[in-house]
């Protein structure tokens, strides 16, 4: 019942997104501003089966998703040992908190310096909008682990490595997954600055060089393509980590 | 036997200034079996006894020992049982799972753990929630998993700092005559912080009452001598709740 909910909930939020854009197309403001949903839907069936948009597609998702690992793999391993370790983390605290304020966009110039714009420049861009979301929310989810917690599990017995691996890392868990999908949310953030300044391909080219061209219908077609994206990636993140990680994601829900 | 001979213990509370001296010259001998109360008015130091006596904190001066071993850090002769069962219990563990945990940890085999798990989830009255998370059951079930949790690794003593106080009043009740039961089933020595004179009354062998901090020392010894289960309407408890209230009033701050 409730899932039937949701999806009519789904529906009616979308639908009701495209009858007010057919509206204000039609009577409020020129097509050639707000071309309607029928005219965006011309243009976008040829961009689907001359196979453009899913190139596109596939050039922005393989950046993000590489990036994004990349990050989150780097970003867990420096959190977690930043988290546990004292003298490490007060070494290395000041510089991320300074480097942290550069923006993915910020680092666009330097990152085609050093890397041209090939792939190389927005694996980098992307890492660097993941890394350190992931990494602070490490940190914060080790350092937040309960005392009585850790306490219990050292009269137990628990050697250090065992309090690390079946305690603080457990007690984690949930941090971490936040900190993910708010990085997440952030590579699809960084990509398009990153493929309009600086690539030959991907959605953010596209919407560009649509642009360039006043092709309104096919910007259109982009940013609706692009939020898809975006929402889709959420929600199977979503799905996957909470089939993955249930009970130590659950488990704190009422803790 | 736990002794405690000259226990001090020295804080400095804010950096660079000065120590202030939380307990001072604490004198205790707790027999093997029994049941202790350490009673005392809230921030006295009680809970900084237990937790030395639990090898979290080191003393700055005085000796002790268990068996005549002595303490140094947290061991699993001792467990210690957390008022918070939310932050003490593993929530991504089931009650079964986490009262394995102790044996676990050391390689017991699961063949070999799993009779011992089930003994005291039984002894708790548990064993039909043992597929549960801590999340699915109530703070008086989360209680007694952690008792099962601690004495599935057998220890000398059990430890245990306010551990109902955040119950409601019936629960506590219920828990206090479970805390005997098991007490009596498995004759684990137990020492119990409270500040509730009657808790303290209905479940002690001995009350240690303890002056207000800093500088927190034993101002009395009382043995309970009366059978249990132990009626708050009896006179001669009555009788013992005043006396011990008086002893404890004047350490209210």
């Amino acid at each position: 019942m409730d899932a039937v909910r949701r999806a009519a909930m789904l529906g009616l939020s979308f639908g009701s997104l495209i009858v007010v854009w057919q509206l204000v197309s039609t009577y409020v403001v020129s097509p050639h501003l707000i071309p309607p949903p029928t005219e965006v839907l011309r243009t976008a069936l040829p961009m689907f089966t001359t196979a453009e948009i899913p190139r596109h597609v596939a050039a922005s998702l393989s950046r993000v998703a590489i990036g994004f690992s990349l990050g989150s793999a780097f970003g867990i391993v420096l959190g977690v040992l930043m988290g546990r370790i004292r003298a490490l983390h007060d070494f290395l605290d000041p510089v991320i908190e300074f480097f942290r304020f550069l923006s993915p966009t910020a680092m666009i110039p330097i990152a085609v310096i050093w890397f041209g714009i090939g792939e190389t420049s927005k694996y980098f861009l992307i890492f660097w909008g993941t890394f350190f979301i992931v990494l602070i929310n490490a940190v914060h989810g080790v350092m937040a682990t309960p005392w009585a917690r850790v306490r219990a599990a050292e009269c137990l017995g628990a050697s250090g490595l065992q309090i690390f691996a079946l305690i603080v890392l457990p007690s984690a868990v949930p941090s971490i997954v936040t900190g993910m999908r708010v990085a997440l949310a952030s590579s699809y953030l960084s990509i398009i600055p990153a493929e309009i300044l600086a690539a030959d391909s991907g959605l953010g080219f596209l919407l560009q060089q649509s642009s360039l061209l006043v092709q309104t219908n096919r910007v259109f077609v982009v940013l609706a393509v692009f939020g898809t994206l975006g929402y889709v990636s959420d929600r199977v993140f979503r799905v996957v980590v909470s089939r993955l990680l249930s009970s130590y994601l659950e488990a704190h829900a009422t803790a | 036997m736990l002794t405690i001979h000259g226990l001090d213990k020295s804080f400095t509370l804010r950096r660079g200034g000065p120590p202030t001296r939380v307990l001072a010259g604490i004198d205790l001998e707790i027999g093997k079996g029994e049941l202790f109360c350490l009673l005392g008015a809230s921030g006295c130091g009680k809970t900084t006894l237990l937790n030395i006596l639990a090898g979290f904190e080191a003393p700055s001066g005085g000796e002790l020992r268990l068996d005549g071993v002595p303490i140094t850090r947290a061991g699993r002769d001792r467990v210690v049982f957390f008022q918070n069962a939310d932050a003490a219990l593993f929530p991504w563990l089931t009650a079964e799972e986490n009262v394995a945990f102790g044996l676990r940890i050391q390689g017991v085999p699961p063949a070999r753990r799993a009779p011992v798990v089930e003994r005291y989830l039984r002894l708790v009255g548990l064993w039909d929630d043992r597929a549960k998370y801590p999340r699915q059951l109530s703070g008086g079930m989360k209680q007694r998993i952690q008792i099962a949790r601690g004495l599935a690794i057998d220890p000398a003593i059990l430890l245990m700092d306010e551990p109902f106080a955040a119950l409601d009043a019936i629960t506590r009740r219920l828990m206090h005559t479970e805390l005997l039961r098991i007490w009596a089933a498995t004759g684990t020595t137990i020492v119990f912080v409270t500040h509730d004179v009657g808790e303290a009354i209905v479940l002690a062998d001995r009350i240690g009452v303890m002056t207000r901090g800093p500088a927190a020392t034993l101002k009395a010894l009382l043995p309970v001598e009366l059978p249990r289960p132990r009626d708050l309407a009896d006179p001669r408890l009555a009788a013992m709740y005043g006396r011990v209230e008086a002893l404890l009033l004047p350490e209210a701050s």
